[in-house]
């Protein structure tokens, strides 16, 4: 537990809700699922561009360049010649997705 | 203060307009977690292609130099690279498959090199010395 200062107006109005502390819980909780799914809905933005783009999804994207065949690498090295740019950009919304995707597992289950 | 944190790419961003021309960025998204930049630049005749990551997983760049034909001159980066597990790491490479390695793309990516981790400022000290703008 943290302790944060709220303005006396918004505890008089809260208080007229119920108890002070669940209902800051409670709102607090809407606020972070509001922000949670505003991250999401960008990141699945993000990663559907690279998905267009590859006409796969990341992982199979990094499996298909790391295998011992070298015809993918070689067709993608030929298409997007900085692909490594949209690999990094790719890969780090998809990890970016999946935290957020727990983070508000969490919330909705804690 | 909390301003300036959420802002790490100004230096970059400054540094890329004071070094290159017809600088565009192509994406900038900086939150307290995660930070993109991409850009890509003229310099000389050439087209330069820059990105920079900051994640929890580290940090990620490329910096790229492409001619008229957008044919690969030079290029650096950290992504993983099967070719770049296969120099360090040799008959075990595939044990650090997903690893980044920092290397270097040359000759239309015909030839690829270890190299140490790359900044920004010091791609465009490199560049400088061993590519002159046309």
């Amino acid at each position: 537990m943290s302790n944060v200062s709220i303005r006396n107006e918004f505890v008089e109005l809260l208080s007229v809700l119920g108890d002070v502390e669940s209902e800051v819980d409670d709102a607090l909780r809407r606020y972070l699922l509001d922000r949670a799914s505003e991250r999401l809905e960008h990141c699945r933005k993000e990663i559907r561009h690279f998905e267009q783009i590859y006409s796969r999804s990341f992982d199979d994207f990094a499996s298909a360049l790391a295998s011992e065949n070298s015809a993918f690498l070689d067709e993608v090295e030929g298409q997007h010649p900085t692909w490594e740019a949209d690999y990094n950009t790719w890969e780090t919304y998809v990890q970016e997705f999946e935290r957020w995707k727990k983070r508000a597992s969490d919330l909705l289950t804690k | 203060m909390e301003e300036a944190r959420l802002r790490p790419f100004d230096e970059i961003v400054a540094l890329l307009l004071r070094t290159f021309s017809r600088v565009v960025i192509r994406r900038r998204d900086e939150s307290a977690e995660v930070s993109v930049l991409e850009a890509e630049c003229a310099y000389g005749d050439y087209r330069v292609v820059v990105s920079e990551v900051l994640a929890p997983d580290g940090r990620k760049y490329t910096y790229y130099v492409l001619d008229g034909q957008n044919a690969l001159v030079a290029g650096f980066d950290n992504s993983p690279d099967r070719r770049a597990a296969q120099l360090r790491y040799g008959p075990t490479y595939r044990e650090h498959i997903r690893e980044r390695i920092p290397h270097r793309h040359d000759l239309s990516r015909q030839a690829i090199s270890l190299t140490e981790e790359m900044t920004l400022p010091d791609w465009i000290a490199w560049l400088r010395q061993h590519i002159p703008a046309s």
